[in-house]
């Protein structure tokens, strides 16, 4: 009877809070890094448009190095504290010291191995630790015109390069990607599954 | 399995759901959030912090943006920000189809041609409004221009202006982006538009006001929150 009832309870446990981006889901990570990592293996430069990822993403890291990706990293974190929108502003300023640090661990990691770098990112892929979050095509949009590319472009990377190399994995629209697995509320953005 | 025995499985297993559910219930009030926290549940730390201390969070965050000048106005489609409360701003700008985020800070406002976010205080004044729209490769240009010059009517020429509102530079390629800002002491402004897609570009206009007198009282409840 005690046995029988752990297992329930821990099973509706686990799936009521199951969502929560986390290093100790170690393994799961390399969904993530792929979705954005797998964007980069082909395609044409964004001047084109369309989202179609350009092989000089996966050649980022090597060019700017970590130093310039941990700054790019505590930009956008410091952006996305102050934004006005829901989920990428209230979610990010309701964080506790530790979520906050694994928070910036995941998504500086996952920063790196999206554009090349070595893949230490433990965190869940993007569909999972954007699940309960609610965002929308327009928190998402908010996010990339008023938090990334400022974070980018105040840090010193070349417009060429935002266009050319860091546009593809954030832009890109199909099956797994990093927008289709994020905005899980509102209309799906057009080209999404 | 006979009559008896089915009545004794049914009824233990409604009583191991009820527990399970009496459980998880308890679990997640306020007392038990901070272990909800620990165990990865994203109901633990999301709803621990106050609204005063996501206010005073949002105001450290934009520190590095505040000017030295007052703004020469806070007013914004109307209305006045740091006064007017969310339900009259709602009221006035006719948003009905709008939805609350879980720390009940911000309204998400959908109509035909934008989405607008209405960010309120712990007061629910109106702290922050921000829109976001698409509009197609041809007509952004003009459409955000227009802004600018509508912001710059009233709060003056932008303090910083990166690229320019026009078709070669959101036609050079995806993120390509033209961006004005204005920096004063108690509030930020922007006028964004990036390429995004193919043919589309999102335009974004945004206000915030710096409360001076809010960052200096809850600054020190503010450094147990995100640093």
């Amino acid at each position: 009877m005690f046995r029988r009832s752990s297992l329930i309870v821990g099973l509706v446990v686990s799936a009521a809070c199951g969502s929560m981006p986390s290093t100790s889901d170690a393994g799961t990570g390399t969904g993530g890094g792929t979705a954005a990592a797998g964007g980069s293996a082909g395609g044409t430069a964004g001047g084109t448009g369309g989202g179609a990822a350009a092989p000089c993403s996966s050649m980022m890291y090597a060019k700017y190095g970590m130093a310039a990706f941990t700054a790019v990293n505590n930009s956008i974190i410091t952006k996305a504290v102050a934004a006005p929108t829901a989920s990428v502003g209230t979610s990010f300023q309701g964080l506790s010291q530790q979520q906050a640090a694994t928070l910036t661990t995941n998504l500086g990691a996952f920063l790196v191995v999206a554009y090349g770098g070595p893949n230490t990112y433990q965190g869940k892929t993007m569909l999972a630790a954007h699940q309960g979050l609610n965002i929308t095509e327009a928190q998402y949009d908010y996010f990339i015109s008023n938090v990334v590319v400022p974070a980018l472009s105040e840090n010193g990377v070349p417009t060429a390069d935002i266009m050319n190399c860091f546009a593809p994995p954030v832009t890109e629209k199909k099956a797994g990607s990093v927008k289709c697995d994020t905005v899980q509320s509102g209309p799906r953005p057009s080209g999404c599954p | 399995m006979n009559r008896g025995r089915l009545v004794r499985w049914v009824s233990r297993s409604a009583l191991l759901g009820v527990t399970a559910f009496s459980l998880i219930a308890l679990a997640h009030a306020p007392p038990f959030r901070r272990l909800l926290a620990r165990a990865a549940c994203p109901i633990g730390g999301d709803l621990d912090a106050t609204p005063a201390q996501r206010e005073a969070t949002r105001v450290r965050g934009l520190e590095a943006r505040r000017g030295t000048s007052p703004a020469p106005s806070r007013d914004v489609r109307g209305l006045v920000l740091g006064i007017t409360p969310v339900d009259a701003a709602r009221a006035s700008l006719g948003l009905a189809d709008c939805t609350v985020d879980r720390a009940g800070l911000v309204h998400e406002c959908r109509t035909s041609t934008e989405t607008v976010f209405l960010r309120t205080d712990e007061g629910s004044r109106l702290v922050a409004l921000a829109s976001v729209r698409r509009a197609s490769l041809n007509v952004a240009p003009v459409r955000a221009a227009q802004e600018l010059a509508s912001w710059s009517a009233r709060l003056g020429a932008p303090h910083t202006q990166l690229g320019t509102f026009d078709a070669e530079t959101l036609g050079a390629g995806l993120l390509a982006q033209a961006r004005a800002e204005w920096r004063f002491v108690d509030l930020v402004a922007s006028v964004t538009a990036t390429r995004v897609d193919a043919d589309e570009v999102v335009i974004t206009l945004e206000a915030q006001v710096i409360p001076t007198t809010l960052a200096a009282n809850t600054a020190a409840g503010a450094t147990t929150r995100l640093q």
